[in-house]
């Protein structure tokens, strides 16, 4: 069989190849842009959508991996307070107990210089990762002990959680020199100081999202 | 295994999902995520790809479910048009190095697909349409759906030249067209 003549062109014909999902990547987006503009094109879309959709009862259906499910919901929990703090009530209520018992060895030993306010160790009671000094100038500046900087594509973040509190407050991210914040923020005798590993640029919500890896009850100046 | 849900369930699921209901958004997601996952898979050919189409997708769900128009469309259309038009564009980006003949749970181009179509309601004007063009014209329109071939994969597999694929795939349309308006 002959396959001349030339089929004209027809925009139903560009849709339905649109839609067939046979267009190489310009012209499908130069499809996908005309139909936000075109009414007409986007009608003839329409048409071939609920004509040919049902040919996707032809393809199994494949259970997704079940980090996908996990995924989604950090994801969707991103910009949602309540649901951010259930999680990190779930995922820290055990470091939390354990920062409670920080208390017996966050306090820094008597011979270190008496301006450290707390030295923050990790929630699994090793060596202590970053230290809270009150600066010269009043200020109080937390830095890390020694080099180790965040996993690519995550820093470290700083956070105040009063005594009796269940909502830490965030104060920032912490540079690889370390970070100064008003002494306001962090006297708080019997709080504790924590760090989290958060995205970069820190928690998008304003809570910890990530692990809660070091923490540190704060001792009186 | 969840109860397949109505039409109108579905609907009524993603409107709560556009009033920020997370309760309704795993319901989604329960009962669809395995066809939308199939759906991903034939057209990406890998796990990961087709993980992220369909992250991609219901994260618009989530986002824009306001958008979503129940007179313009039903809530399933919605769903696997988002997913379909995400693995394609991610698909097209990729140089697919694997023939679709080695992925196991490759969609059913046989005769008996239509009788399976038949049976869904929706499906079944298609399937008599779709009967009526010749054999391999149906195959052809069927693997392009189901996997995702563009043109060009389609002139690389059956070793035909470009413009021919082209000229089938749109005398297929137009005579699908004609009966399904008929």
């Amino acid at each position: 069989m002959s396959d001349t003549p030339e089929i004209p062109d027809d925009d139903s014909l560009l849709a339905g190849e649109y839609v067939l999902g046979v267009l190489d990547l310009p012209s499908r987006r130069a499809a996908e842009a005309r139909a936000e503009i075109d009414a007409g094109f986007a009608s003839h879309v329409t048409f071939w959508e609920q004509r040919l959709f049902p040919l996707t009862r032809l393809v199994p259906a494949v259970p997704p991996p079940a980090e996908l499910w996990q995924r989604l919901q950090r994801a969707i929990g991103a910009n949602d307070n309540a649901a951010t703090l259930r999680v990190w009530k779930a995922t820290t209520a055990a470091a939390l107990a354990l920062a409670a018992g920080l208390a017996a060895f966050a306090f820094i030993p008597r011979q270190a210089p008496s301006l450290t306010i707390a030295s923050l160790a990790p929630l699994n009671a090793g060596a202590p990762g970053f230290i809270a000094r009150v600066a010269s100038n009043g200020t109080v500046r937390v830095q890390a002990l020694s080099a180790h900087p965040a996993p690519t594509g995550h820093d470290y973040e700083l956070w105040a959680l009063p005594e009796g509190a269940t909502r830490p407050v965030p104060l920032g991210v912490i540079p690889p020199g370390g970070l100064s914040v008003a002494a306001s923020h962090v006297t708080l005798p019997g709080g504790k100081l924590l760090v989290s590993l958060e995205p970069k640029g820190g928690s998008p919500t304003g809570l910890p999202t990530g692990p809660v890896l070091y923490g540190g009850v704060i001792t009186k100046l | 295994m969840q109860a397949a849900l109505s039409g109108d369930e579905l609907t009524v699921l993603l409107q709560r999902c556009a009033a920020g209901d997370r309760g309704a958004f795993e319901r989604v997601y329960k009962s669809q995520s395995a066809r939308l996952y199939g759906l991903a898979l034939s057209i990406t050919r890998q796990p990961s790809l087709a993980s992220d189409a369909v992250q991609d997708a219901l994260l618009q769900v989530w986002r824009n479910a306001a958008r979503f128009n129940p007179e313009r469309g039903n809530a399933e259309s919605w769903l696997i048009g988002l997913v379909r038009y995400r693995a394609l564009d991610i698909a097209r980006k990729q140089v697919r190095e694997t023939p679709s003949d080695v992925i196991p749970d490759k969609a059913d181009d046989s005769p008996d697909a239509l009788s399976q179509l038949m049976a869904s309601g929706e499906g079944q004007a298609l399937a008599r349409c779709l009967d009526e063009l010749p054999e391999e014209r149906r195959r052809l329109i069927q693997a392009a759906f189901t996997q995702g071939l563009s043109h060009t994969e389609l002139a690389t597999r059956l070793n035909e030249p470009l413009g021919t694929i082209k000229s089938w795939i749109r005398r297929s349309l137009q005579a699908l067209r004609k009966c399904l308006t008929a």
